[in-house]
């Protein structure tokens, strides 16, 4: 798995530098140096995606090194049909989901600025869902058909959002910041839904398109 | 996890390198405005070029601190917010109020001389 | 005739239907190459001939159409070439100082479009360190109010950044629009034209344009 994405990287950025990039991203999760770490495979794409970024290319180029590194795994495959349910206790898990939402949006082949507003968009779900619930769940569903979509549903047994159409409106203006999170959210989705019940629970369906 | 403070002369550097959970932002405002009113800096730069994700929370926290900063005579300047971050943060409709943003430290250090 | 004659008879008739079948068959099948055969002069000759007219005004049209079809087929990618390459130039970032970026906008501008100029604008920004943008609407012809909104955003965005953002060639007729359809440009310098664009962006870099004295 690392002579694969190194071998990549060097065709790419450069010997020296894919060393670097490679290192850093098994460095990031305590990989000792000959180690495989096939399970983490996802989440170091996501690192040596990161250290591209960092590297100032441009956002294209950075898209289509990854696309080329993901087609030589079949687990980036089975992420991209699989839907994934994540559990939201804490405040550690916000920057779980919203990690774990960037890599499926990227498997599922999101450019770079839409994995950024669905990552932003998970974040906004899931700091709700903590700050007003305490927990509940999001959950990743890619939709495969002629359009292909990411679909994301928010559930929680929380209050329920009781002035829903003025929170929508942009009128009420919540200390908290309710309101912005989810206009916010409206904003960088292509479609927005909510179900909410005083005292039962709110449940916030999302679809982002691929272009 | 803690975030450094770094004083450069008369500036404040505070850069900011993984999202932070809200109880790690009480503490980071209450540091600066601590630093701020003490050593009497009259600049703060934050440092978001390790940001990879500025949700609306986010945002209000750098606003806020930069209220608190103006407040005790300090200029903010946020530095390094990277183009798809800047392109969501204006889509959401959310702004960066009372603050001034700029390329690189450099630059940053330039604007607060 | 006697019993021979009629049996050769019948032999050389069905050895010649036989060969117009093999025309035929290659014909239908698309070789317009083929003729019948017209070196003897009997009564298939005629036949012969006028077949051989047919195909070969068959074969005339048919090599027509393929060169007019294949001038088109050209034509066509050429077309989708070219509609590519205007996707690609449409908004071209120039850089026409040092640290200084022109984005000339022409046409209509959808939601798309501007996500994809706000992305490629950005990019400059950072990779040369610009300090001043300069979006041209010039060749912009009707601004609505989701016109408005997209060059807001993308004054916003570059602020974000940390440069400067000005919108320069509003023609008095869109200056008219969008007094008209209410869109406030706040806290957005709008100018003239590219040249007190350009202007603009000096004096925000405290650049001074002199004269060489003699």
């Amino acid at each position: 798995m690392k002579e694969k994405i190194y071998s990549v990287l060097v065709e790419e950025v450069g010997e020296f530098k894919a060393k670097a990039i490679l290192r850093g991203a098994y460095h990031y999760f305590g990989i000792e140096k000959d180690k495989e770490a096939e399970d983490l495979l996802l989440p170091i794409l996501e690192r040596v995606r990161l250290s591209l970024n960092g590297e100032n290319l441009k956002s294209s180029k950075v898209d289509g090194v990854m696309r080329r590194l993901q087609s030589m795994f079949p687990e980036v495959k089975r992420v991209q049909t699989e839907e994934e349910h994540i559990a939201i206790e804490s405040e550690e898990d916000i920057r779980m989901a919203q990690m774990r939402a960037k890599i499926k949006a990227q498997a599922l082949g999101f450019n770079g600025l839409d994995q950024t507003k669905i990552a932003t968009t998970v974040a906004e779900l899931t700091r709700n869902i903590i700050k007003y619930a305490g927990k509940g769940t999001v959950t990743l569903i890619p939709l495969l058909t002629d359009e292909r979509a990411l679909k994301i549903v928010a559930e929680d047994n929380g209050p329920g959002i009781t002035n829903l159409s003025d929170v929508l409106s942009g009128t009420y203006d919540s200390k908290q910041g309710l309101g912005m999170g989810l206009l916010a959210i409206k904003r960088l989705m292509d479609s927005f839904e909510v179900e909410t019940n005083s005292g039962v629970g709110t449940r916030i369906v999302v679809i982002k398109y691929i272009k | 996890m803690k975030v450094p403070l770094i004083k450069i002369g008369d500036k404040l550097l505070v850069s900011i390198q993984t999202t932070i959970i809200d109880s790690v932002v009480a503490s980071l405002r209450e540091d600066i405005t601590n630093e701020i009113s003490t050593s009497g800096v009259k600049g703060l730069i934050i440092d978001l070029s390790g940001i990879d994700i500025i949700d609306s929370f986010f945002c209000r926290m750098i606003n806020d601190i930069g209220h608190d900063a103006r407040i005790l005579g300090a200029k903010t300047v946020v530095v390094g917010i990277k183009p798809e971050l800047a392109i969501t943060l204006v889509q959401m409709g959310m702004e960066m109020r009372g603050v001034m943003t700029s390329l690189n430290l450099n630059k940053a250090l330039e604007i607060l001389k | 005739m006697t019993v021979e004659q009629d049996d050769k008879y019948r032999k050389y008739v069905t050895s010649m239907l036989e060969k117009f079948s093999d025309v035929f068959a290659a014909v239908m099948v698309g070789d317009y190459t083929v003729r019948a055969e017209t070196e003897k002069d009997d009564e298939f000759t005629p036949f012969a001939m006028y077949l051989n007219t047919l195909i070969s005004s068959i074969q005339r049209t048919t090599d027509e159409l393929s060169v007019k079809n294949k001038t088109l087929e050209e034509k066509i990618y050429t077309i989708e070439k070219q509609t590519e390459a205007i996707k690609q130039l449409s908004t071209p970032v120039i850089q026409i100082w040092d640290k200084v970026l022109v984005l000339p906008i022409i046409g209509v501008v959808d939601t798309r479009r501007s996500e994809q100029m706000m992305v490629d604008v950005l990019e400059k920004v950072v990779e040369l360190e610009a300090e001043c943008v300069i979006v041209d609407i010039t060749g912009v012809e009707t601004v609505d109010t989701g016109t408005a909104d997209h060059f807001m955003k993308m004054v916003r965005a570059v602020r974000l950044l940390g440069a400067e953002c000005f919108i320069t060639g509003v023609s008095p007729l869109i200056a008219q629009t969008i007094t008209h359809i209410g869109v406030e440009l706040t806290g957005i310098k709008t100018l003239r034209n590219l040249s007190e664009g350009l202007r603009g962006a000096f004096e925000f870099m405290h650049y001074k344009v002199v004269k060489k004295s003699e």
